[in-house]
């Protein structure tokens, strides 16, 4: 965000908030690091 | 005598056991002056020095495998509410993210060298589902070069801590007052600094309703979920056509963006 964008607004209570307010929700599934990327 | 000297004299490697056992669980009674203490009299011989290793070792491990379990089975939730007692809890999730993010277990090795760092390294861990036996490997590696160093310390020092012992003793009670004043403004500092933050959120945040009535308005903002890769992982819920950009990589994923579009972030 080093270009000075003006206008940043966090979301007040994440994903939270958004959800307790009965709005749309995706789930994507990422991949978990449970194999492989643990050292 | 010094009083702290006095105990573990009087108590040996079952003080230290416990003292260590304490702090890692998360209690504030610091462990390293007794671990200094504990090596400088190992030095001199009045504490076995294989025995004091051992004792911190499994004091350590056992601590951190039951904040592996706790993260395991409460996920992020724990996480969260060790970053609200933190008195920095803005940069507290960001911070141990980032770090676990970019070491994995492998930070586990010097976790305990980071403010911080310490007491939320285990439970993300086990939030990150990671496997026991590995944890255990590299958690028991990371206690090792705690207390190893912590001890070798008392043990190279022993005269000099001997010194600071008897000045601190000597100063009585003025010594603690100085102490716990230098704590007492150091956490308010740190909370006047918090409450500073929450103010500035306050202002700034946009509500949720608020959201939902530019995106029904047509004037959606772009929305950014800028959680960790492994925050993601564990909360795969996304707000519908938010772009995901790890906090790093933020200026390539906003970079075709107008300096003067409206960005609304999410972090948990």
């Amino acid at each position: 965000m080093d270009r000075g964008f003006t206008l940043v607004r966090p979301l007040e209570g994440g994903l939270d908030a958004w959800e307790a307010a009965g709005y749309d929700i995706e789930a994507e599934r990422f991949p978990l690091r449970e194999t492989g990327s643990f050292p | 005598m010094n009083e702290l000297t006095g105990l573990v004299l009087k108590h040996g490697v079952g003080f230290v056991f416990l003292n260590v056992l304490l702090e890692q669980l998360g209690i504030p009674v610091p462990a390293v002056p007794t671990l200094l203490v504990a090596g400088a009299l190992a030095s001199d011989g009045k504490l076995p020095f294989g025995k004091l290793l051992a004792a911190v070792l499994v004091a350590t491990v056992a601590a951190d495998t039951v904040w592996f379990l706790l993260g395991r089975r409460y996920g992020q939730k724990i996480l969260k509410t060790l970053c609200k007692m933190s008195l920095s809890p803005d940069s507290c999730v960001r911070q141990t993210e980032g770090l676990f993010d970019t070491y994995g277990l492998a930070s586990l090795l010097f976790a305990k060298f980071v403010p911080g760092y310490s007491t939320v390294a285990p439970p993300l861990a086990g939030a990150a589902r990671a496997p026991l036996h590995r944890f255990l490997l590299f958690t028991a590696g990371g206690a090792l070069l705690w207390s190893g160093s912590a001890l070798a310390l008392g043990v190279l020092f022993h005269g000099a801590i001997e010194m600071a012992l008897s000045t601190l003793t000597s100063l009585g009670g003025g010594a603690l007052v100085l102490l716990g004043g230098a704590l007492l403004l150091y956490i308010a500092v740190k909370w006047m600094q918090r409450r500073r933050f929450y103010r500035v959120l306050r202002m700034a945040r946009i509500r949720a309703a608020d959201l939902r009535r530019l995106m029904d308005e047509g004037k959606a903002p772009v929305i950014v979920d800028v959680r960790s890769n492994n925050a993601r992982a564990r909360d795969p819920r996304r707000i519908p056509g938010a772009i995901v950009a790890d906090i790093l990589e933020l200026d390539d994923k906003v970079s075709h963006l107008l300096t003067d579009q409206e960005i609304v972030l999410y972090c948990t």
